[in-house]
């Protein structure tokens, strides 16, 4: 008796909640990262409102999280950059596919993947890529993007792993650490030591999006439930984020970014400033780099084969 | 053959349920592969020398610092249980030092000794040299004050004490101590390699969690549960050999 008593309370709870908001809930896994102001904005500005929709946004500790939280059905939809995880959880089997593009490297602007560097190791500079003969260089993820630029260097040097020592460490063990000359360099996420206080302290050294320009290596996949679910709901998600990264883009500043500087140590200021040309507006995906970030990525041993990028992605949501 | 079965029921069962749970889908077989998928991919790997590779970047971090912090915390455990001042004085560091997590001291390790094993090996040491420090004094201390009176009412002197009461009355303590600072060793071996390390089984492990590899991610935790169980048996064998009066099983 008591049991139907709560699953009638519990139901009738549920029903309450639905007319009260009436309103589709759609579960994001995401880090908490600079990129992600355009959906912040999109949610602060009421946009995901305006599609019917309401966003939970659900924040794993790691990245590699996140892929666990859209297989298992956890989460509807992730904003993340191009990993070896995202295409091989897709690759092999997960219901999750990529359903726009969100960021490029765009020259002049930011500093994802720009390189820097110990003054112990770099006295005169980053005079040269060959300087990286020999150094101890650290990469924020064995599967992510970082990795993947820092042998677009090697290759521009004509270098190979074997010439230098490579470590993944977080972002901040490595800031700490080449200030302290026990790493000589770092690929940079862009969002760390680039845009704190001490920015100066360190050697700046080449940025990827010189060698490698236009790179899209920022996108939103979907889960099962957007996937399989009505398109329509998908689609209005789509439609709020690109409006949302409009917005972001045209100069309005969303209340994330301030706390975002807080809680990482940034600079307002250079955060504010940051340039904004690398979101893709219209949410088109780049096939191609998809592909070539798959073909690196089966070269290095971190997924089990090539996959096609065509298999990894689902355009429906942008035809509409 | 019945010791070795009852050993092996347990594992048995647990693989054979696990198989027919992920064949029945009972558990989605993407983040649990079914053995019979992570059979080939271990025999690949141990083709290809993948395996083999970590395991032995992880044995040699393994022993480097079981050696070096079991070798010294024989010495010190010894001067503590035999000298009261010595233990004063170091009582308070080595237990302070025993309940801090030693991965925590990473960061700081890396500072002092930089990005390189031999951070990696002085964690694995100081995790060996605290537990084989307190097992070997408390080996010493437990010795009755009887059988030292009575071998030097006999005319024993520094040397034979040694050889006829403090080594075999010592024995299994320090035996014990040496088996949980292998595992111990190992233990700290593996989870430093997870934060950071080019190679090793705790990199391969963190390496498929980020890259979603599950099989890989299963073949890593059961290479080290495996190895933490052959090194565990190890001793126990050799200790059954070397020690047949304790009558230790």
């Amino acid at each position: 008796m008591n049991r139907r008593l709560f699953a009638a309370t519990l139901a009738a709870t549920a029903c309450r909640r639905s007319r009260s908001s009436g309103k589709r809930r759609i579960r994001l896994a995401a880090l908490p990262r600079l990129h992600m102001a355009g959906f912040y904005l999109a949610d602060e500005l009421g946009y995901f409102a305006d599609e019917g929709l309401e966003i939970e946004v659900i924040k794993p500790p790691l990245a590699a999280g996140i892929y666990v939280l859209l297989s298992g059905g956890e989460a509807d939809a992730t904003i993340t950059s191009i990993s070896a995880g995202l295409i091989n959880a897709i690759g092999q089997g997960s219901r999750a596919r990529i359903a726009a593009g969100r960021l490029r490297l765009t020259p002049g602007c930011g500093d994802a993947g720009r390189l820097f560097g110990s003054r112990q190791a770099f006295p005169e500079g980053f005079q040269s890529l060959q300087l990286l003969r020999g150094k101890r260089i650290a990469v924020n993820s064995a599967g992510g993007p970082q990795n993947f630029y820092l042998d677009v260097f090697l290759r521009t040097a004509g270098l190979t792993r074997a010439d230098l020592d490579v470590q993944t460490l977080g972002v901040y063990e490595a800031a700490v650490l080449l200030g302290s000359g026990r790493l000589d360099a770092m690929v940079s996420l862009g969002e760390d030591i680039a845009l704190s206080s001490t920015r100066g302290q360190y050697v700046e050294g080449p940025v990827v999006s010189d060698l490698l320009p236009g790179f899209m290596y920022s996108y939103l996949t979907f889960g099962r439930s957007l996937l399989d679910g009505d398109l329509a709901v998908g689609r209005a998600f789509l439609r709020a984020c690109l409006r949302g990264t409009r917005s972001y883009v045209s100069g309005t500043i969303p209340r994330f970014l301030e706390e975002f500087a807080r809680t990482n140590q940034l600079e307002l200021p250079a955060l504010l400033a940051m340039c904004r040309r690398s979101f893709v507006l219209d949410g088109s995906i780049d096939l191609d780099d998809i592909q070539r970030f798959a073909a690196w990525s089966a070269a290095q041993g971190m997924s089990p084969e090539e996959y096609q990028a065509e298999s990894l992605i689902d355009r429906r949501f942008l035809d509409a | 053959m019945r010791r070795a079965a009852q050993y092996l029921w347990l594992p048995v069962l647990v693989v054979v349920i696990w198989q027919v749970a992920a064949s029945l889908r009972w558990i989605d077989p993407l983040f649990f592969p079914p053995p019979s998928e992570l059979a080939p991919a271990a025999a690949a790997s141990i083709r290809n020398g993948e395996l083999p590779r970590h395991i032995a970047a992880t044995l040699r971090r393994t022993f480097a610092g079981f050696v070096l912090g079991s070798g010294l915390g024989l010495l010190v455990g010894v001067a503590i249980g035999i000298r009261v001042w010595v233990g004063r004085s170091l009582s308070p560091l080595i237990a302070a030092l025993y309940t801090t997590p030693k991965l925590g001291l990473l960061p700081m390790v890396m500072l002092f000794l930089g990005v390189t094993d031999v951070s990696r090996i002085a964690l694995v040491a100081l995790g060996s040299f605290l537990m084989q420090t307190m097992h070997t004094a408390d080996a010493v201390r437990g010795i009755p004050t009887a059988y030292v009176d009575l071998a030097r009412n006999y005319g024993a002197g520094g040397m034979a004490l040694l050889r006829k009461v403090y080594l075999p009355a010592t024995a299994p303590g320090v035996f014990t101590g040496l088996r949980l600072a292998l595992g111990r060793a190992l233990m700290i071996t593996v989870a430093v390699e997870l934060v950071s390390a080019p190679e090793g089984i705790g990199h391969m492990i963190w390496m498929s969690w980020q890259t979603f590899a599950t099989r890989q991610l299963y073949l890593g935790v059961a290479a080290a549960a495996g190895l933490g169980a052959a090194l565990h048996l190890g001793l126990r064998t050799a200790e059954r050999h070397l020690l047949p009066w304790t009558g230790r099983r």
